[in-house]
């Protein structure tokens, strides 16, 4: 500190001089400091919610939040979540979350001893937390275990050819597509295997309406105001008579 | 095309009823368009304009010929020891180990910066394809680019963008060495803070600072937290921001220089830290003792001891402000928003690297990087003159 000399520290003009050296300097910290910790928070945020510009991600502390990356997580893309909840999600952002109403915990009762009876068939429903979540790494470890770490081997039975794990995806399994069969190779034996023994909240269903609206219905009618008229006969035909 | 369009439709909205005079004006648009197009996109000129624009380009060519030449001999002259020893003269016979010596070295640089620069230069002159045979076209290429209203348009982007440089990424350096040199506890802290943006990767720290600027990023809350703050006011009621800011012709320069700034700080100010360091206690308590303020040692001892280096430095910035602001520039905003002068952010390096490797005129792309070049050469002499006087002494000359 030599240009402030050491004598005369206590007078109110270096005073002031230090306090405003003190301000520029954590100022200008605070904006270095701020995009690191931007990035480290970053690094656990999702779709949902990277570009919320706060250094603790919000779903730590907000459940709607939490909410939204949970159902990104389960459904992994926008088009399979609009397919599966039948409604438009465009953004996991909008996502409201459903109120509770007072019956549900009975009917979520209800449904868990309906699940724990019935065995739904293979093509019901698909398996969860693809993609980034952790259905996909269980995938890839159980790939690896069976496989005794040998990518090549793996190659060799699901007939694609990987060169290192890194590469290794679980294949789609498009149920709702019309005569979609599963190939029989190994990689989609894994999975089907991997799907039975996944919890039940954990399940995709099949959404046949859901899907019916998402890929023809909406991708013709861009609103219900054009399906309404498309489809109807013009007003002037339609008269109280004929109905 | 759209243009012509507009006009058409302004005027016929006035001349709704007057049939002749609407197809008279119609036409009239329309072959100003086509005249248009024709000289800007297609480069088809009338002769008398072309012969005229060759000779003003070849006057051009000559200048910076001319220029560099100039150069040459100025930077000869400036490394040239004033007072050549005589006994050297006598064992001139024996210079020959010293060029042996040296010649790796020069057949490197040759090779790799004069000859590439040779070659351009003859690509300047060329319509040049990747493929077969380039046509010779003279300067063709240079009156491409003096008479594009685009390039200028660049130039003064780059001109703009340059001056904001030097207000704001090149003084910032320099205060905040005073301010890490004069606070009195934590400079360790600080200085590490301040250093932190240099270890981030430069494409990482744009593609942050791109979603600070977006409608819902961190300047907008900013800025909306003063506002909201102002709404406080009985009687205020501002509107909140949700702006685009690299969309915003008038602000996306500025804030594609910011980061560059804001990155550039810490690492910038270590070496006037350094230099701030090297200035003797003695002569502060001297000036202490001869009753100089705080202002008065600022501007009577530090800024002399660090003059050199600042000299230095700024004629260093200048250059790097034009030539190297391109590529973070690409990645901000490719040179956007664009109006019908030209991109309010496209640079003349972008300018350069879009018209070489974007639309593959490489003849017209080494056309333009001469012109540049004979532009910046003036710094260059001056940052070599400097160069050449500078002494470097051990630090504190104690």
């Amino acid at each position: 500190m030599p240009v402030i000399s050491t004598i005369g520290r206590r007078s109110t003009g270096v005073r002031a001089v230090i306090f405003v050296i003190y301000t520029l300097l954590i100022l200008g910290g605070l904006s270095m400091v701020y995009p690191m910790l931007l990035m480290l928070s970053g690094s656990v945020k999702s779709d949902t919610d990277y570009a919320n510009n706060n250094v603790v991600p919000r779903y730590l502390y907000d459940d709607t939040a939490l909410w939204q990356k949970y159902i990104e997580s389960k459904y992994g893309t926008i088009p399979e979540a609009e397919k599966a909840l039948h409604q438009p999600v465009d953004n996991w952002r909008k996502l409201h979350m459903p109120e509770f109403e007072p019956d549900d915990a009975r009917r979520a009762e209800h449904f868990r001893d309906y699940l724990a009876t019935a065995d739904w068939p293979d093509h019901w429903y698909r398996m969860g937390h693809m993609g980034l979540g952790y259905n996909e790494r269980d995938y890839l470890k159980l790939a690896q275990r069976r496989y005794d770490d040998d990518v090549t081997a793996f190659s060799d039975a699901a007939g694609l050819r990987y060169k290192s794990w890194s590469q290794v995806t679980a294949p789609q399994t498009p149920l709702d597509v019309r005569h979609y069969t599963y190939p029989d190779t190994a990689g989609y034996r894994m999975l089907r295997e991997l799907k039975r023994e996944v919890p039940a909240g954990d399940r995709v269903v099949v959404n046949l309406d859901g899907a019916f609206w998402h890929s023809y219905l909406r991708a013709r009618w861009a609103s219900i105001e054009a399906y309404n008229h498309g489809t109807l006969a013009p007003p002037t035909v339609i008269t109280m008579k004929y109905f | 095309m759209e243009r012509p369009r507009r006009q058409i439709r302004a005027a016929i909205s006035i001349n709704a009823g007057d049939k002749p005079e609407a197809v008279r004006i119609i036409s009239g648009i329309l072959e100003s368009a086509t005249e248009k197009i024709n000289i800007r996109m297609l480069g088809n000129l009338p002769p008398e304009v072309a012969r005229q624009r060759n000779a003003v380009s070849w006057g051009v060519i000559i200048g910076v010929l001319v220029l560099f030449l100039w150069v040459l001999r100025i930077v000869l002259k400036a490394f040239t020891p004033k007072h050549t020893d005589r006994t050297l003269g006598r064992r001139r016979n024996e210079s020959w180990k010293a060029y042996l010596l040296a010649s790796p070295a020069l057949l490197l640089i040759a090779m790799w910066m004069y000859w590439p620069m040779a070659r351009g230069t003859a690509i300047a002159f060329q319509d040049y394809s990747v493929i077969g045979q380039s046509e010779w076209i003279g300067a063709g290429n240079f009156s491409a680019v003096l008479f594009s209203g685009e390039f200028w348009y660049s130039v003064w982007v780059t001109v703009l963008y340059a001056l904001m440089f030097m207000v704001f990424g090149f003084c910032a350096p320099i205060v905040l060495a005073f301010l890490l040199s004069e606070v009195p506890r934590g400079k360790l802290l600080f200085r590490t803070v301040f250093y932190l943006p240099a270890v981030l990767t430069g494409l990482v720290v744009i593609i942050m600072w791109k979603g600070f600027y977006a409608p819902d990023g961190m300047i907008n809350d900013l800025l909306n937290g003063v506002v909201r703050l102002v709404n406080l006011l009985p009687g205020v009621e501002m509107g909140l921001f949700r702006e685009d800011w690299l969309q915003n012709p008038n602000w996306a320069l500025f804030f594609c220089l910011l980061p560059t700034v804001w990155a550039g700080m810490g690492p910038g100010c270590l070496i006037y830290l350094a230099a701030l360091k090297t200035i003797p206690e003695e002569i502060y308590e001297a000036a202490d003792i001869d009753g100089a303020g705080i202002r008065h040692k600022v501007t009577h001892v530090a800024i002399p001891t660090i003059k050199v280096l600042v000299m230095i430095n700024f004629i260093g910035a200048m250059i790097g402000a034009i030539r190297g602001s391109g590529g973070f520039i690409l990645a901000m905003t490719g040179g956007g928003p664009y109006s019908g002068l030209g991109g309010a952010t496209e640079v003349v390096g972008l300018k350069l690297f879009f018209t070489t490797f974007g639309y593959l005129k490489f003849g017209v792309g080494a056309a333009m990087a001469w012109v540049i070049g004979a532009m910046l050469i003036g710094f260059t002499v001056l940052q070599l003159k400097r160069l050449s006087n500078v002494e470097f002494r051990t630090a504190g000359g104690a």
